[in-house]
């Protein structure tokens, strides 16, 4: 367990039905570092960055985020929208009937951000998508959308940010593009990311840590080049070494 | 899912079971069990009458064939207007719909005048084969939009595959009708259900048909005994249908919203002009023909004016419109709770419930809600517009659920996540991102439902109160005394405030949805 951490899960188990996702897991992330999410498909990613949004409920354990209980088993103690937490879906999720400037002023406004215009022409300037200000997201292509959800979480200043296989629809030059911005902001603000993918490459290159999920438990967490000296039959068959 | 949900959802489903559910098992068990006892008397009576018999015979054969030229027609037209590239082929599309938008008595009366023009004879236009005809004109925009719907559900990348290793034709019949047989079953089993309780084609046209017995037991005779066991049969042959399609029906796609981004492969004809006249003539012969011919049978004739025409139905018709917005929109709103329960929820029952309610003909739910409201403590309903509006939400809640249903799916759960982490509370949620995406459905369903509540009047002619005057009821019953060019007249009426009704609906629903979306930034 990291010292001073600032999410800590701590036996966490959820199961949807018969099917166990997540089986007794515990780990902890300290702050600013980029946490690569690795595993088949099933194998309990998404609802792990779900639970950390506070989406889901779990059955049982703990979730801490800054030292406070935020979900312990079936409850909720700190909702979704008090986690100081943004999260980009896998489809992004940017409401079709809002131009991009309205996309990235919904959570402003909603916070009651009376300056945000201001404050949204500034974010729109800093991801490179001025020129993109008055479009609706089906007018944009792919990368620029990827920007747009970026830039949407961004503004509200998360101080964890969840990021569910966000780049898998992209080209290689993109994704690079992309990562690079996320590596920015993360120095920027302190920022602690998660980010789900299937590509060992991508997150060897990217993180500072990772953890590999297989049948719902850790099968690895540590350095991201540790898991290269990794004993495991699964770590090694799944990275390929 | 939130507690706002829960609560609208709740309250929807006790209204529905109360006003609803409640008279119809009330109709089942007040006949089945007499005194403690199975009663089953009345049922082996009626087997044993030959013209209860016959009529029973009537309403399958007519219902059989009904179903079989309409689903073979609107598959033609389905394939036509949605896979290929034929020129105008939505317009096209839009004008095949319009018999179903019409009511059906003012089908029925505008073919009878073609006929009687042409010179056929009587004993043809009022007879069976001329009520399988009227029905399936109305009934083959019903298959070719659902089966259109099924069709754009195809993938382009599903018959590319196909193509990679197979001709067309071989695609066609091993791949592309496959994937339609759910929603082909579906069309025939839902023309069968309308069909068979359809009861003003058959009572025009003098055919002796199941609903039209019960109707003459139940207002002639008041032999309720005999018209609620009629009942109980009808709706146990239509429910026994829709038993084993019940898995197809609840899931079929009546309307396809969105979906911008599916690629749909189109199918390149060689001869388009052939294909359009096809299409056309269709059009022209089944739509304008019979419209044409009520204009010339109400000119020709020596029928009142138009204004005395207008002025006599003025007040049904005024009644008429202001019960279809009401019901109409406390249809939608109660299918848009029922959509929540069945989507977000995932509660199953629900679709198969309505399915179920949907299937009994409109003729037995009317019985069940004079039987079950006629009496002094519920006279609030039974003697108010109030019963009129619980016979919108029995016939037509399952096709609002249905559209908003439709529309609900295509609203993803990411979206409502969104938001909710950005800080917005569930209220502000729905009003800003689910209600505004959600807009196309409940309008369609608005418009969809007040056309079918402005047309209906098997349930309505069974329920409406003294003092109310319903336009196809105030049609229905002038019909019998006064001459066909009247007649064809206040059916023009009829069919030019439907038409109104359309027009103003069609031109505002996308400047109406527009300004929503502009409104929610």
């Amino acid at each position: 367990m990291e010292k001073n951490p600032i999410i800590e899960f701590e036996n966490c188990t959820k199961s949807f039905g018969e099917l166990v996702v997540l089986d007794n897991i515990s780990f902890s992330v300290k702050g600013n570092s980029l946490i690569s999410v690795l595993g088949k498909s099933g194998s309990g990613k998404t609802t792990l960055i779900r639970l950390l949004a506070g989406l889901d409920k779990l059955d049982n354990g703990t979730i801490h985020i800054n030292g406070e209980k935020a979900t312990e088993g079936n409850r909720i103690l700190v909702p979704a929208r008090k986690r100081n937490t943004g999260f980009i879906f896998q489809d992004l999720a940017l409401f079709p009937h809002f131009t991009v400037f309205h996309n990235i002023a919904f959570g402003l406004k909603v916070n009651k951000e009376n300056n945000y215009k201001a404050i949204v022409e500034g974010v729109l300037r800093q991801f490179d998508i001025i020129g993109s200000r008055d479009k609706y997201p089906n007018q944009l292509s792919g990368g620029q959308q990827q920007l747009v959800a970026l830039a949407r979480t961004w503004v509200l200043k998360p101080k964890i940010l969840l990021m569910d296989e966000p780049m898998a629809n992209l080209d290689v030059k993109l994704k690079k593009q992309i990562r690079l911005k996320v590596r920015e902001l993360m120095k920027q603000r302190n920022v602690t990311v998660f980010y789900i993918t299937h590509d060992h490459r991508e997150a060897l290159e990217l993180s500072d840590k990772i953890l590999l999920l297989n049948n719902g438990k850790v099968e690895f967490y540590g350095e991201s080049g540790d898991i290269l000296k990794s004993d495991s039959t699964y770590v090694k068959e799944f990275i390929e070494i | 899912m939130n507690n706002q949900s829960k609560y609208i959802s709740g309250f929807a489903a006790i209204v529905f079971g109360a006003a609803v559910l409640l008279p119809l098992v009330s109709l089942v068990f007040g006949s089945l069990f007499v005194e403690g006892g199975l009663m089953i008397t009345n049922f082996t009576e009626i087997f044993q009458q030959r013209t209860v018999l016959l009529s029973i015979l009537n309403s399958v054969i007519i219902s059989i064939l009904a179903s079989f030229v309409s689903v073979a027609i609107g598959c033609c037209f389905a394939l036509l207007f949605t896979k290929t590239d034929l020129p105008f082929r939505k317009v096209l599309f839009f004008l095949l719909l319009l018999p179903l938008l019409l009511p059906p008595y003012i089908v029925t009366v505008a073919w009878t005048d073609v006929w009687l023009f042409l010179g056929i004879s009587k004993n043809l236009v009022y007879g069976l084969p001329a009520v399988v005809f009227i029905l399936s004109t109305i009934y083959v925009p019903l298959a070719a939009f659902i089966i259109s719907g099924s069709l754009k559900n195809i993938s382009a990348s599903i018959e590319e595959a196909g193509l990679m290793m197979t001709d067309y034709k071989t695609l066609f019949f091993k791949i592309i009708l496959p994937l339609l047989r759910p929603a082909l079953f579906s069309s025939f089993i839902l023309v069968f259900i309308l069909s068979v309780s359809e009861f003003a084609v058959p009572a025009y046209l003098s055919v002796n048909v199941f609903t039209t017995e019960i109707f003459t037991q139940f207002t002639a005779f008041y032999d309720y005994s005999s018209a609620i066991s009629y009942a109980l049969i009808l709706t146990a042959i239509c429910l026994l249908l829709i038993l084993p399609e019940n898995h197809y029906l609840s899931k079929a796609p009546f309307v396809s919203f969105g979906k911008k981004s599916f690629r749909q492969l189109t199918v390149s004809l060689k001869n388009k002009n052939f294909w359009l006249i096809i299409g056309f003539a269709y059009i022209v012969f089944v739509v304008f023909l019979p419209i044409t011919m009520l204009v010339s049978q109400w000119l020709i004739g020596d029928s009142i004016s138009f204004v005395d025409i207008v002025e006599l139905l003025f007040p049904a018709l005024k009644d008429s419109l202001l019960l279809s917005v009401v019901g109409s929109l406390l249809v939608t709103l109660l299918g848009f709770a029922f959509a929540l329960m069945s989507v977000k929820y995932k509660t199953k029952a629900i679709d198969s419930i309505l399915l179920f309610v949907f299937a009994i003909p409109a003729i037995v739910t009317g019985i069940a809600l004079v039987k079950f409201y006629n009496s002094p403590m519920l006279n609030f309903v039974y003697g108010t517009s109030l019963i009129i509006l619980i016979a919108f939400v029995a016939r037509f809640l399952f096709v609002s659920q249905k559209i908003i249903a439709g529309g609900l799916m295509q609203v993803p759960d990411s979206f409502r996540e969104a938001a909710i982490i950005m800080g917005a509370p569930p209220f502000y949620t729905f009003r800003k991102i689910t209600f505004p995406l959600l807009a196309d459905a409940l309008f369609t369903s608005f418009f969809i439902i007040l056309i079918f509540c402005v047309a209906e009047l098997t349930t309505v002619i069974m329920v409406y109160p003294p003092g109310t005057s319903f336009l196809p009821v105030r049609i229905f019953t002038l019909m019998a005394n006064a001459p066909q060019s009247t007649v064809s007249g206040m059916c023009l009426v009829a069919l030019l405030s439907t038409l109104s009704l359309i027009t103003i609906m069609m031109g505002g629903r996308k400047l109406l949805i527009n300004q929503q979306w502009k409104r929610t930034q």
